[in-house]
C-alpha cells in the first residue's frame, strides 16, 4: 500500500498555477525532503496537499485519495502540518496550545504519555507551560508547533521551513528533534527546506524543485555528489 | 440615600441586560471579526416565540427553556442559511448580509407577530421587595442573579471546557484551528447558537420592562454596542463591564442633575465613548497582542 504519494500535482495560488505536474512519494518511517529556492513553490505544495490552496491531481495517503477532502478531514485522517509561521495560538498559553493539538483525541492516558514525551524533547516548554505562547521566542514557538503536532499523534508530519528566521544553534536542535520524532515517535516527515546542507543531513530521500517542477530526486548522497547542486546550493565551487 | 440606591440599582439592572446582549455580540465578533447587527433582533424573535408559548398556555417554567432551545437552533439556522454561503467572501459582502439579517429578522417578527404589544410576564409580582427594602425589587434582583449566573457560566465554559478552548483558538487563528482537525465552519455555527441563546436571555429579561413588540431591541442594541465599544470590542469581560458602566453612568447623571432632559442620555453616552476611544482606540480592555518572530 502506498503510504503517501502525490501524483501529477498542480497547485494554484491566487488563480495562478505555481506547481506543475509534481510527483513524489514519502515512504513510511522516513524523512523525505523537498528542497528549493525562494519562490520555487515549496510552500504551495504543502498548502495544496493540506487543502488550503486549490489543487489538481491525486494525493494518496495510506491507500486513500485525500485530494478532494477538506483540511480538517485530511488532518483527521492522520496528517499534521506545521505551517511556515508556525500557526501559534498567540494569546493561548503554551499548555492550551498543546491541548489544542490533542483536541480530537479521547485516549487520556496516551495523551499524558505523549505530553511527557514532548517534555523530554523540549524541556523548555515545560518551564513555559503557563506563559502566553505569543511571548515565546521564535525558536521556542517552532518547538511548540512541533510539540503540538506530536500531540496530534499523526502518521505523517508536513513541515514548512522549520529553520526560517532561527539562530543556527536552534536550527540544529530542531532538526535533530525532527529526526528523533521520525525514528522514535514513528511519525514520517515531509520536510520543506531552503537550507540544503541541513536537510541533506537528516533526510532519507530528497526532491529538488525549481519554479514549481521537480528537477532532481534521489538519496542525499546523489545530491552531495552532484556538481551542479554543490555549486548552486551548497556553496562548494 | 434610598433614592441614590434606587437609581444605582436601576442602572445596574438595565446595565446587566445590556451586558448580556453585548456579550452575545462580542463572542461572535471575536470569531467573525465583524459585528452581528442582527443579534438584538434574534433576541426579539426568540422572546416573541416565548411569549407565544406562554400566551398559548405553556407554563412559564417550561416555556423559558423551550425558548432557549429555540434560540440555539435559530442561531444555527441563521449561520447555515445566511452566513455560511458568504463565509469565504470579502468582509463587505459579509457585512451586507449581517445588515440584511438585521432588517430581515425585524421584518419577519413584524409579519409573524404583528405590530402590537405582546405579553411577557415578570418572574415575580411587580411590587415584591425582599426584606421590605424600597430600592431593589425582586424582579431586579432576579435579573441580577440570572445575568451573574450567565456570565459566570459563560466564563467557566469559555475558560475551562474543551469547546470553550476551541472557540478561543478559533478567535485567534482559524487556519490553525482547522490544522488541529477542527471543522472551523461548524465551530462558528455553534458560536452563533451560543450567542443567540445569550441574546434570548437578554430579550426575555427585558421584555416585561419595555413593551414587547418587534422593535423592542432597537434602543437596547445601541447601548449594547456602546458597551462593546467602551470595553473593547474583542473582550467579553470588557463588553460586560462597558455595558454596565454606561448604564450606571447614565442613571447617576440623572440622579445628580435631575433637571437634565432625558433625551440627552444618548449624547452623554456617546461623548464618553468618543473620549475613551481617543485615548484607548481598542476600548478599555483591549489587549496588546504580543507576537515574536
Amino acid at each position: 500500500m502506498t503510504f503517501f504519494e502525490a501524483r501529477h500535482l498542480d497547485v494554484f495560488f491566487a488563480y495562478n498555477q505555481v506547481v506543475f505536474d509534481v510527483n513524489f512519494k514519502v515512504e513510511e518511517g522516513q524523512v523525505c525532503s523537498i528542497l528549493g529556492a525562494n519562490g520555487a513553490g515549496k510552500t504551495s505544495i504543502l498548502n495544496g496537499i493540506i487543502g488550503l490552496y486549490e489543487k489538481k491531481g491525486q494525493v494518496i495517503f495510506q491507500g486513500q485519495d485525500i485530494s478532494k477532502m477538506e483540511t480538517h478531514d485530511i488532518i483527521r485522517s492522520g496528517v499534521a502540518y506545521v505551517p511556515e509561521m508556525r500557526g501559534t495560538f498567540q494569546e493561548l498559553s503554551v499548555a492550551e496550545n498543546l491541548l489544542m493539538g490533542s483536541y480530537l483525541r479521547k485516549d487520556k492516558v496516551a495523551i499524558k504519555d505523549d505530553l511527557d514525551l514532548v517534555y523530554t524533547y523540549f524541556p523548555i516548554l515545560k518551564e513555559r507551560l503557563y506563559q502566553q505562547a505569543g511571548t515565546l521566542s521564535g525558536g521556542e514557538q517552532q518547538m511548540l508547533a512541533i510539540a503540538r503536532t506530536i500531540m496530534q499523534k499523526p502518521k505523517l508530519l508536513l513541515m514548512d521551513e522549520p529553520s526560517l528566521g532561527l539562530a543556527p544553534l536552534l536550527i540544529k536542535a530542531i532538526f535533530s528533534s525532527v529526526r528523533r520524532i521520525c525514528d522514535e515517535a514513528k511519525i514520517s516527515v515531509l520536510l520543506i527546506e531552503q537550507n540544503v546542507s541541513l536537510a541533506l543531513g537528516i533526510a532519507d530521500y530528497v526532491y529538488l524543485i525549481e519554479t514549481g517542477r521537480v528537477v532532481l530526486s534521489g538519496t542525499p548522497d546523489v545530491f552531495k555528489n552532484d556538481k551542479s547542486i554543490q555549486k548552486a546550493y551548497l556553496g562548494i565551487t | 440615600m434610598h433614592r441614590f440606591l434606587e437609581f444605582f440599582f436601576l442602572g445596574l439592572t438595565n446595565g446587566a441586560i445590556y451586558a448580556s446582549l453585548s456579550l452575545s455580540i462580542v463572542i461572535l465578533m471575536q470569531t467573525m471579526r465583524l459585528p452581528n447587527f442582527s443579534q438584538g433582533e434574534s433576541a426579539t424573535f426568540s422572546t416573541l416565540f416565548g411569549s407565544f408559548l406562554i400566551v398559548s398556555g405553556v407554563p412559564a417554567l417550561l416555556a423559558v427553556p423551550m425558548t432557549l432551545v429555540f434560540a440555539f437552533c435559530w442561531g444555527l439556522l441563521l449561520h447555515r442559511l445566511f452566513y455560511k454561503p458568504v463565509e469565504h467572501a470579502g468582509a463587505s459582502s459579509q457585512l451586507l448580509v449581517l445588515i440584511g439579517l438585521f432588517l430581515g429578522i425585524n421584518g419577519l417578527s413584524g409579519i409573524l407577530y404583528g405590530g402590537g404589544v405582546h405579553y411577557f410576564p415578570y418572574p415575580f409580582p411587580k411590587a415584591d421587595h425582599l426584606f421590605d427594602n424600597d430600592y431593589l425589587s425582586n424582579n431586579q434582583l432576579f435579573v441580577l442573579v440570572v445575568i451573574s449566573g450567565l456570565i459566570a457560566g459563560f466564563t467557566y465554559f469559555y475558560r475551562y471546557t474543551k469547546l470553550g478552548l476551541a472557540l478561543r483558538a478559533l478567535a485567534q487563528n482559524p487556519v490553525s484551528c482547522s490544522l488541529m482537525g477542527i471543522n472551523s465552519s461548524r465551530m462558528l455555527m455553534i458560536n452563533w447558537g451560543v450567542a443567540a441563546v445569550i441574546a434570548a436571555v437578554a430579550g426575555m429579561l427585558v421584555a416585561p420592562i419595555v413593551s414587547l413588540n418587534y422593535n423592542m431591541m432597537s434602543g437596547i442594541l445601541i447601548y449594547a454596542f456602546a458597551g462593546c465599544l467602551l470595553g473593547g470590542i474583542y473582550s467579553p469581560f470588557g463588553a460586560v463591564f462597558g455595558a454596565i458602566s454606561i448604564s450606571i453612568m447614565n442613571t447617576m447623571v440623572f440622579f445628580y442633575f435631575g433637571w437634565l432632559d432625558r433625551s440627552l442620555e444618548m449624547l452623554l453616552t456617546f461623548s464618553v465613548i468618543v473620549v475613551v476611544l481617543i485615548f484607548k482606540p481598542g476600548g478599555l480592555f483591549s489587549r496588546k497582542t504580543i507576537s515574536r518572530m
